[in-house]
């Protein structure tokens, strides 16, 4: 458990030097010198909060699936092991398994609203693009 | 965000009060039709809106029970009405109603509302024991929860129907931008599974929204 915390938390680190480190370079190299000093702590800002948001936008969305596809995949084998015990149930049981896998999808779909949310509709977008 | 475009748009008004609208045209012109010559073997649409009614009439009384004949208008109605919009965003140039959170949210608000009324006008003062659990010492624990669970229930219902349809419609509008030819089509094909599922989702959560506020308790 320590040893995923350790990798996500050098990954996370990773992620926000790359971006520093490419801030500083979109900086130095699109505006002079002397704006640059000026602009860079609000360019750096910018970029963390965007580059943050697309990274929280697919976490969201990638761990989110995993719940939902490990729960679906849960019905169906349970649908399955019974039709194969009474193939008579057939056609209700996969009536009742497509309504529930429906309702699972459904949880997978929040995590996409979340990630839509990220993307398009940044509650706090109005901050930084001042 | 990318959107896809859309055949009938009055400026000023948003896109799915229209669409509102030409759903509402449709299903009223589709019942003058099929009831002006009804028959005894239905055929047609007349064995579809049959179809409608006889599963409506099936679940209510598994579900519910016998009291459950009197919600009949209005689950049937629901059914029609959010199939009909969902099938309506299968159509190009057309988006479907329930693809907006607020007309979802006023689907949801309308069972919340009923079914907390209903089960109020059936038990009068006993409705409250729904919310104090099992036990008498854990109530003021349980309570809190309860609410939370009840006031969180047509969020979600409204949401699962919004997101469902919002997602389908984006994919499709995606795929339209990156590759227009053919591969959209397959797509708005695959649409009209996830409708039809949709919408008997949300009917069936209806009724079972009803069904738990009309339970006994014991």
């Amino acid at each position: 458990m320590v040893k995923y915390l350790i990798s996500i938390f050098t990954f996370l680190s990773v992620s926000v030097l790359g971006i520093k480190a490419f801030a500083d370079k979109a900086a130095s190299s699109a505006a002079p010198l002397h704006e640059h000093i000026v602009n860079n702590s609000a360019l750096l800002s910018k970029s963390l909060f965007f580059g943050l948001s697309a990274l929280g936008g697919g976490l969201a969305i990638g761990l989110g699936v995993i719940g939902a596809g490990v729960g679906m995949g849960n019905a169906v084998r349970g649908a399955l092991e019974s039709m194969g015990r009474n193939p008579g149930m057939e056609k209700k049981l996969i009536v009742w398994m497509i309504t529930g896998m429906a309702i699972m999808e459904s949880l997978a779909l929040y995590a996409l609203l979340i990630t839509f949310i990220l993307f398009y509709a940044n509650p706090f977008k109005a901050i930084f693009l001042k | 965000m990318l959107k896809a475009p859309i055949l009938i748009s009055i400026p000023g008004i948003p896109a799915y009060w229209t669409m509102t609208i030409i759903v509402m045209g449709l299903i009223l012109s589709a019942a003058f039709i099929v009831g002006r010559n009804l028959r005894i073997v239905p055929t047609g649409m007349q064995s579809f809106f049959e179809l409608i009614f006889i599963m409506t009439e099936y679940f209510l009384k598994e579900i519910i029970g016998e009291e459950g004949g009197i919600y009949l208008p209005l689950i049937a109605s629901f059914a029609v009405f959010i199939l009909f919009s969902n099938l309506l965003g299968s159509i190009p140039g057309f988006t479907s109603p329930t693809a907006t959170i607020d007309t979802t949210a006023v689907l949801a608000l309308i069972v919340f509302f009923l079914s907390h009324a209903v089960g109020i006008k059936k038990h009068k003062a006993k409705y409250i024991k729904k919310f104090l659990g099992p036990l008498i010492i854990i109530a003021p624990i349980m309570i809190i929860i309860e609410i939370m669970s009840a006031l969180s229930r047509p969020f979600s219902h409204a949401l699962r129907l919004f997101a469902n349809i919002f997602a389908e419609e984006f994919m499709v509008t995606v795929l339209l931008f990156l590759l227009p030819w053919a591969i959209p089509a397959i797509m708005m094909y695959m649409q009209i599974f996830t409708d039809l599922m949709q919408a008997f989702v949300f009917y069936l959560l209806a009724i079972i929204y009803i069904a738990l506020s009309l339970e006994e308790e014991n």
